[in-house]
């Protein structure tokens, strides 16, 4: 008598997301499970849904504090880094609408860390950021005109939103929460910003695309997953 | 204890890169994914340095975050366990933990873990209450304790492969019992 069953490939598929999620397989299973989780969405599904099933036994684990300089020294590892140029000149050198807008300081966000590039500034009213993420392929780039309170966003990269979606424009001041700016109807979209939302617009401030349902968040805040997301700094 | 929505809040904003937002949620979720290490890897340096991996990992991953899929404190979990696991599969050693692991004591969750936890636990236990009491047994210790096979096969005092049909089974079983 064999110890092996067989099953029916759906069941096969999902018996190995339920070891997956339980954490019963080796280290080369779990690799070859963790490349599947990034393209096949059926598989992905089963994961999700046997982490929500068994995720009544985190009950089982118990609270205890870490020492103290840990979250000291995770915030040295995230935010204190050199700024690696290249990629930045990469990054603007795709962008040719924008290429007229020179000698900018510029805050992107790729390959989930930020990246803060400095150049020597010139005078100007404008602030400008690239809104751009790791895992979309969707990325935009935002200069706003604080002469004349105007913001105008394109689209860099990607697609539009699918049909029964939108893409979401956000201000996030630093601390605050999240004020939407509108929806982003078209690849490119120029606004004249009310006073209380111009106010917002300011250096260290995030801009931010969610996806959302069409027309936008029926709540006041973000739903949807961020496709990207950049800080705002002065020309 | 936040409510889950504000904890959900916090990963949203963390997603934005609001680092404020990122230490509110690291103050409010760093115990639990601390106590999750510990009972896993059942080692507190190598649990102090694993939780810094959690976190970069959440400041990496929040925008990949959506609140109608798990609760915030589910997704962190989450990625907190399979760090953990992925930290013990690559350990050449699996049997030293069988010793190390009265060293890490069962203590009881926190009332609000409890109260949270009360209607979906239910479901699931009745589902267990359906498995043979040392299956259901080694279905949550695989989860919790993060035990492979072959440590529950010598926890068990039973062959590797019979432990894998009796696991494979079971989660068929259950499967079957919480899609009802």
């Amino acid at each position: 008598m064999s110890d092996q069953i067989t099953y029916d490939g759906g069941d096969e598929d999902d018996i190995l997301a339920a070891e997956y999620v339980l954490g019963v397989l080796d280290a080369p299973e779990r690799a070859a499970a963790d490349r599947r989780l990034l393209d096949d969405r059926q598989f992905a599904g089963r994961v999700a849904r046997w982490q929500q099933d068994l995720a009544p036994f985190d009950a089982a684990y118990a609270e205890v504090t870490p020492p103290p300089q840990i979250l000291g020294a995770i915030q040295a590892r995230l935010f204190d880094r050199p700024a690696p140029h290249g990629l930045f000149r990469r990054l603007w050198s795709g962008v040719g609408f924008w290429r007229g807008v020179a000698a900018v300081s510029l805050a992107a966000l790729a390959l989930g860390a930020v990246i803060t590039v400095y150049s020597p500034p010139t005078p100007g009213p404008s602030l400008v950021t690239t809104i751009a993420a790791n895992n979309s392929d969707v990325s935009f780039v935002a200069l706003y005109d604080s002469a004349r309170d105007q913001l105008r966003v394109r689209q860099t990269s990607g697609t539009g939103a699918d049909g029964d979606k939108s893409y979401e424009l956000w201000v996030i001041p630093v601390g605050q929460k999240p004020v939407s700016l509108g929806v982003l109807a078209a690849e490119t979209s120029k606004r004249a910003l009310p006073a209380d939302l111009a106010a917002l617009i300011r250096a260290g401030a995030t801009l931010a695309v969610t996806l959302e349902p069409l027309g936008g968040s029926p709540s006041g805040d973000p739903t949807g997953p961020v496709l990207a997301a950049g800080a705002i700094q002065a020309i | 204890m936040l409510t889950a929505q504000a904890l959900a809040d916090l990963v949203a904003r963390t997603a934005l890169r609001d680092r404020s937002a990122f230490a509110d949620l690291y103050q409010h979720a760093s115990a639990k994914l601390f106590g999750v290490l510990l009972r896993i890897l059942k080692d507190r340096a190598e649990a102090e340095d694993a939780l810094q991996e959690v976190f970069i990992r959440v400041w990496q991953k929040a925008h990949g975050y959506s609140s109608d899929r798990a609760s915030a404190m589910t997704w962190m979990i989450t990625i907190a366990r399979n760090h953990a696991i992925d930290r013990l599969r690559q350990r050449r050693e699996v049997t030293s933990g069988l010793d190390a692991a009265e060293t890490v004591a069962d203590s009881a969750p926190t009332p609000e873990a409890e109260a949270i936890a009360t209607s979906e636990r239910a479901r699931i236990d009745t589902c267990l209450d359906e498995l043979e009491a040392d299956k259901a047994g080694a279905v949550r210790s695989a989860y919790i304790e993060g035990w492979s096979y072959q440590e529950l096969a010598d926890r068990y005092s039973v062959p590797v492969n019979t432990m894998r049909t009796w696991l494979r089974r079971s989660l068929l079983k259950l499967r079957d019992c919480l899609s009802l």
